[in-house]
């Protein structure tokens, strides 16, 4: 199926990779992609020295051979900076109501990307909105067990959006890369139920805002702590 | 392992602490004898005191500690030792003159008044200790690796003080390995 109301903006990473091979294994054509990258060389390069044996997703194709084989219309944008004069108003003349977001990390939206007519859905790696914030899957994995994502719209606050769903996962394996593979994976699951969602819907999505008194923020957490959440999954 | 993450002044080489290493145990043993380095046996009990009411950040944050102390974690000071933490948290600094979100005043202020981190990390410990919440605890580890940064600074009492400050840490972090089963 073609997702005509969808576009996604993918930064040239391995979360981006993740979102386009399940949605394609999930029979979801976004109708465009647009890979935005400092320089376009780049997405020819394989950083990843990881030897996961596709358990997830696989991290090594590069984005442009899963477009190509899919045949999913794509533009490459030599530019970092969503936040661009010239990307927001490419942003503004799309035709499709909702960009699916993957950005590249610490990135901010300012606020004109929010005037552009278009709605931003963004998968955060916590559950919300008793995780927002930095770094949440491992305080997950600490408080909980466990890890979570949400699917959101974004806004000009940082992960206050209106949820649109959410799941819960067990943990990975100990030699599963938690940052690289299990959480983009994590957050690929709940795009894909966030878009199956739209369409069992009627081509709509239900939300709920979230409460502000269960709220709580985390900063990136601190090594010491993510060496233990990482060592509690080795046992 | 190294422990990588004190270096010679952490007011001046900020650590951003993003994306860190995985080194296993050996990590979590080269956090542990940096730490131990720091204490000084048998010489309990002392509490960081404020004794310069010339310094704003350090009058506030005695109030915050005992505010804390009296009236536990309510919804008032919570919300204000949020917003410290979110200042320190962006930018691994305390300033000396602060706005009542405790951001600084002028951003090429003080920012090197050791109290104020001994103050900050006592109130870290006493809230983490009240609520369980990591997000304390990661704060305190980090503000601890700024204190032993720049130990060599400090007078003999804020050394003590520093030593039960990281006796606590080092209990917590301990506690928390048992809570997980992970033997460090």
């Amino acid at each position: 199926m073609t997702l005509d109301d969808f576009v996604l903006f993918a930064g040239n990473t391995t979360r981006s990779k993740a979102y386009l091979q399940l949605l394609v294994k999930a029979g979801f054509y976004p109708s465009l992609c647009v890979i935005y990258v400092e320089c376009k060389d780049m997405l020819y390069e394989n950083k990843m020295k990881t030897v996961e044996t596709k358990r997830y997703f696989d991290e090594q194709e590069p984005l442009l051979v899963t477009l190509e084989e899919n045949q999913i219309p794509y533009k490459v944008m030599e530019e970092k900076d969503i936040n661009s004069a010239a990307m927001v108003e490419f942003i503004k003349s799309l035709k499709q109501k909702y960009i699916i977001y993957s950005g590249y990390g610490g990135v901010i939206l300012k606020k004109e990307l929010f005037f552009t007519g278009k709605r931003f859905i963004h998968i955060h790696a916590g559950q919300l909105p008793q995780y927002r914030g930095s770094t949440t899957a491992y305080y997950s994995i600490l408080d909980n067990h466990n890890m979570s994502a949400t699917a959101l719209f974004l806004n000009e606050k940082i992960d206050e959006g209106e949820v649109i769903c959410s799941e819960t996962f067990e943990m990975p394996a100990k030699d599963v890369d938690i940052d690289y593979i299990y959480e983009p994976y994590t957050r690929a699951v709940v795009l894909t139920k966030a878009i199956k969602q739209y369409y069992e819907l009627g081509e709509r999505f239900i939300t709920k805002k979230q409460e502000t008194e269960a709220a709580e923020t985390f900063f990136i957490i601190h090594p010491v702590l993510k060496h233990l959440a990482m060592m509690s999954l080795e046992k | 392992m190294n422990y990588e993450y004190v270096t010679e002044n952490n007011l001046v080489n900020r650590q951003n602490y993003m994306y860190s290493r995985y080194g296993g145990k050996s990590f979590i043993t080269a956090y542990k004898e940096l730490r131990e380095q720091y204490i000084m046996p048998g010489k309990g009990n002392m509490k960081a005191e404020n004794k310069n009411p010339e310094s704003p950040i350090c009058v506030r944050l005695d109030k915050l500690w005992k505010d804390l102390k009296i009236k536990a974690l309510d919804s008032q000071i919570k919300y204000d030792l949020d917003k410290l933490v979110q200042s320190f948290e962006v930018r691994k600094r305390l300033y000396s003159e602060i706005d009542e979100n405790w951001k600084p005043v002028n951003q090429a202020g003080k920012y090197n008044d050791m109290k104020a981190y001994l103050l900050f990390a006592q109130v870290l410990a006493d809230a983490y200790e009240k609520r369980n919440n990591l997000k304390y605890l990661s704060c305190l580890l980090k503000v601890d690796d700024t204190l032993i940064s720049i130990e060599s600074f400090m007078e003999e009492d804020d050394r003590l003080v520093l030593s039960e400050i990281l006796k606590k840490e080092l209990g917590y972090v301990s506690d928390l390995s048992e809570k997980l089963a992970i033997r460090i």
